[in-house]
């Protein structure tokens, strides 16, 4: 059951690329999970019905596409898709084929809200007064960002074995460089 | 409502501590091997008549994944042979991020070999590279010789299939032959080594095969 952890991966990328781009509500969270990896599916869902309550992504939809395996053959250049049992070539039978699609797992996009005064200038100003009342809840405040970190922080306690420390500095900081450049190519 | 690309690999932080782990063994001409295979099977006794098979021309180091206990590092302490203990805390699989730590631990100069035995699971190690050379399996006969069919996998992500406890065919229904078929059905060419582990047959061809990885390895550093 990797899938807990999967998903707990999921929800740090969301996270950040909701406060890169300055989104407020989350409505669905797009995943490409190729047949030939271990995921399944049921079992991804279970994990974000599990993990998302109190986070960002509380209430929206987890959109797994799943791919099926598509291999070439190296003796024919043959394309075709088949089960996961079966990667030898229809045409010619060569069992020298490559697969080119079935191992994705990777996070596609998110569909989110971007206030429009968000959007128009990056400072965070205060909220006019009577502002629209239902941007309100999901606005990431104060409260809903501890209870994420209180959540996320209990799954990983639950997880950490004494040998597991935090990351170390460095790997902190590599983490977050990589943040930053796709945060800057956003902008 | 608007769609934000986002186009990441999920496992993007184990995939990045995988890479440079490999390349940190690479540098140090080390070999590493991620053994998988369900509890029980004989991952910890296939490692030790590897190392008995091995230790004369070859200095070994084991990294034990486990949920929780250290029996097995201490097993192979016993040995006189450097192991680390990982506990998993838990978590059904290991991931790079403590195999690096792990190797901290290791002096990689006087190493050529590192086994490490992945926790006692089919199913989740196979997506989480650890920047090994090879993953092998084992699977052992009274688990039956069906098992390439429900964790394809597994087998398909190995460069060598190893059959466990061989002295125990008489008591099982296992068909070699039909095993053999669905491995190669899965994965072409794979080398499938019948072994016990516990009476020491079959381990001579197993120890030859990673023998002339390491060497290849070792050519590799040199180049
Ligand atoms: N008959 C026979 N028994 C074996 C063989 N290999 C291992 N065993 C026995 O199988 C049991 C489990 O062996 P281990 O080596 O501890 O198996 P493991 O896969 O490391 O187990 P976990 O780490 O607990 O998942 C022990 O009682 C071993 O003595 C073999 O080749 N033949
Ligand atoms: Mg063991
Ligand atoms: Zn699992
Ligand atoms: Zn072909």
């Amino acid at each position: 059951m990797h899938e807990v952890g999967i998903i707990s991966g999921v929800l740090d990328a969301v996270d950040k690329s909701v406060a890169a781009n300055h989104a407020d509500k989350v409505y669905a969270v797009n995943l490409s999970v190729g047949e030939e990896t271990e995921v399944i599916k049921d079992c991804m869902d279970f994990a974000w019905e599990a993990l998302t309550p109190g986070t960002v992504c509380e209430g929206a939809e987890l959109h797994v596409n799943m791919i099926k395996p598509k291999s070439v053959c190296l003796a024919c250049g043959n394309e075709f898709e088949h089960d996961r049992f079966h990667n030898d070539c229809p045409k010619c039978g060569s069992y020298e084929t490559q697969l080119i699609a079935g191992h994705e797992l990777t996070i596609d996009s998110i569909d989110v809200d971007i206030p429009d005064d968000e959007s128009a200038e990056d400072s965070a100003e205060e909220p006019q007064e009577n502002s629209d009342a239902n941007a309100a809840p999901h606005t990431p405040d104060a409260s809903a960002a501890e209870a994420y970190t209180d959540a996320m922080n209990s799954y990983a306690d639950s997880l950490k074995s004494e040998y597991r420390q935090a990351p170390t500095e460095e790997e902190k900081r590599s983490g977050d460089h990589e943040m930053q450049n796709e945060k800057e190519s956003q902008k | 409502m608007e769609t934000v690309d986002i186009k990441q690999p999920v496992l993007q932080l184990n995939d990045k501590l995988a890479k440079e782990n490999r390349e940190n063994f690479a540098k140090h001409g080390v070999y590493v091997l991620n053994i998988l295979a369900s509890p029980g099977s004989g991952k910890t006794s296939t490692i030790m008549a590897t190392i008995d098979a091995l230790r004369d021309t070859y200095n070994i180091a084991v990294i034990e994944g486990d949920i929780a206990s250290n029996v097995d590092s201490e097993r192979i302490a016993k040995l006189g042979i450097p192991a680390v203990q990982v506990n998993t805390g838990g978590a059904c699989h290991l991931e790079s991020d403590m195999i690096k730590r792990a190797v901290d631990q290791l002096d990689l100069d006087n190493l050529d070999l590192i086994l490490l035995e992945n926790v006692g699971n089919l199913i989740c190690p196979v997506d989480f590279d650890l920047g090994e050379n090879a993953k092998v399996m084992i699977l052992s006969v009274p688990e039956g010789d069906d098992k390439p069919l429900k964790y394809p996998g597994v087998f398909q992500a190995s460069k060598a299939v190893i059959l466990n406890k061989i002295d125990t065919l008489p008591m099982f229904d296992f068909d070699q032959k039909a095993f053999e078929d669905h491995v190669h059905a899965l994965n072409h060419e794979v080398p499938v080594f019948p072994i016990s582990a516990t009476n020491g047959q079959g381990v001579d061809a197993w120890a030859d095969w990673l023998s002339k990885h390491i060497e290849d390895a070792h050519a590799q550093q040199g180049e």
